[in-house]
């Protein structure tokens, strides 16, 4: 079933299942979602990382229960230029660190879901690496990332802003027409920048992303 | 000759429909501090106020509106009844009724009411913390409490699944 639906696989934003309703224009289905919203409850408050924009419907969604979301904004600073480097100077070094000045003191193991959207594809090794570690400090054990990553060759040049509907419905809003080369990070990579995770299941949306949720292990 | 009544004598009244506007107050006789005015303090009091100056410290109005202009600049830590941001913050806001980020404002620091609004273009950092007054809204999307590595039901026929 699933190799039958990859060779169906069509550039274009996913369309409903049967019996369900068409998403809104600028939504899209994401059963990476509702399944990162069901792993990421706990018994009592919900704490939350959004690495990207604080969304109005994001906000009604996740007040609907008691929940702590904290806001990372990620996507209005990435990709992070670090300007010119000195001739010995590491780029990379430069990357991570200023990555890790735009990540906020967060108590280790204390959320239990976070929320990526794209953003790991703005990024480059040697900081997806260093993001992974930060979200293992920080997320409880079996707590759950949500992330995508495209498989096109390319991508938006900023990222898109995110925000959820409902369980399974999820606003995208591109910021910039432009598009550049995608890095075509894939679940190999994903595992191997991240070693403290993984992949509970992947989902490739016909729109060229392919969703993961990942536990921390 | 022509005696006009009282009514007709008054200027015709401007608060019969509510039109907020970012340079009004939140209320008729609530306080404004203006735009030139800097505060380095703490801010407390029984009427609704708007901020277009700067303050810096700490603002407390437990029954009352705290409203931050266009051009306000606010590094303290508030509690209001309600508060609305067209401004600029620095700082953790708590709010008993509700706390509204303008499409203008932009706010860093924590938020805590029960309901908090965030308009198109809000620029915001921070944490929000979020207990619902009334739960029944939240059932409708609660799935499982029992968070379980299970699939989702109805697999979705659009999207190809690989497990990991």
């Amino acid at each position: 079933m699933a190799l039958l639906q990859r060779k169906t696989r069509r550039p274009a934003e996913a369309p409903a299942a049967e019996g369900q309703q068409t998403p809104p224009p600028g939504t899209y289905t994401s059963q990476a979602f509702a399944l990162w919203d069901e792993q990421s409850r706990p018994e009592g408050k919900r704490h939350v990382l959004e690495l990207g924009s604080a969304h109005t419907s994001s906000i009604e969604f996740f007040g609907a229960d008691p929940c702590r979301l904290q806001i990372l904004g990620l996507d209005s600073v990435l990709p992070i230029d670090v300007g010119p480097l000195d001739e010995d100077e590491d780029p990379s070094d430069r990357e991570v660190e200023a990555l890790r000045e735009q990540l906020p003191g967060v108590a280790p193991q204390s959320q239990h879901g976070a929320l990526c959207w794209d953003l790991p594809n703005y990024l480059t090794h040697a900081q997806l690496r260093m993001l992974g570690e930060w979200m293992h400090e920080v997320l409880v054990v079996d707590g759950v990332v949500h992330l995508g990553l495209y498989t096109g060759s390319s991508m938006p040049a900023l990222p898109p802003r995110y925000g959820v509907q409902d369980a399974s419905i999820i606003h995208r809003a591109p910021r910039d027409a432009r598009e550049v080369t995608c890095p075509r990070y894939s679940q190999k990579d994903l595992q191997n920048d991240w070693p403290d995770f993984e992949v509970v299941r992947s989902f490739l949306l016909r729109s060229e992303i392919q969703e993961f949720v990942l536990r921390r292990l | 000759m022509w005696k006009k009544t009282d009514s007709e004598s008054q200027p015709e009244p401007t608060n019969s429909i509510p039109a907020p506007r970012a340079s009004r107050a939140p209320s008729g006789n609530g306080a404004i501090i203006g735009a030139s005015i800097v505060i380095d303090g703490d801010l407390s009091g029984d009427e609704d106020l708007t901020i277009h100056g700067r303050v810096k410290g700490q603002i407390n109005l437990p029954k009352h509106t705290l409203r931050i202009g266009g051009d306000g600049r606010v590094e303290a830590k508030v509690k209001a009844q309600s508060i609305q941001v067209d401004g600029t913050v620095k700082g953790d806001l708590t709010a008993e009724h509700e706390i509204v980020i303008r499409k203008s404002g932009n706010v860093r620091g924590n938020l805590m009411a029960p309901r908090i609004g965030l308009e198109e273009g809000a620029k915001f950092k921070g944490s929000i913390d979020m207990e619902p007054q009334d739960s029944g809204r939240g059932q409708e999307t609660k799935k499982s409490p029992q968070p379980q590595h299970r699939k989702p039901d109805g697999a979705s026929a659009t999207e190809n699944t690989a497990a990991g």
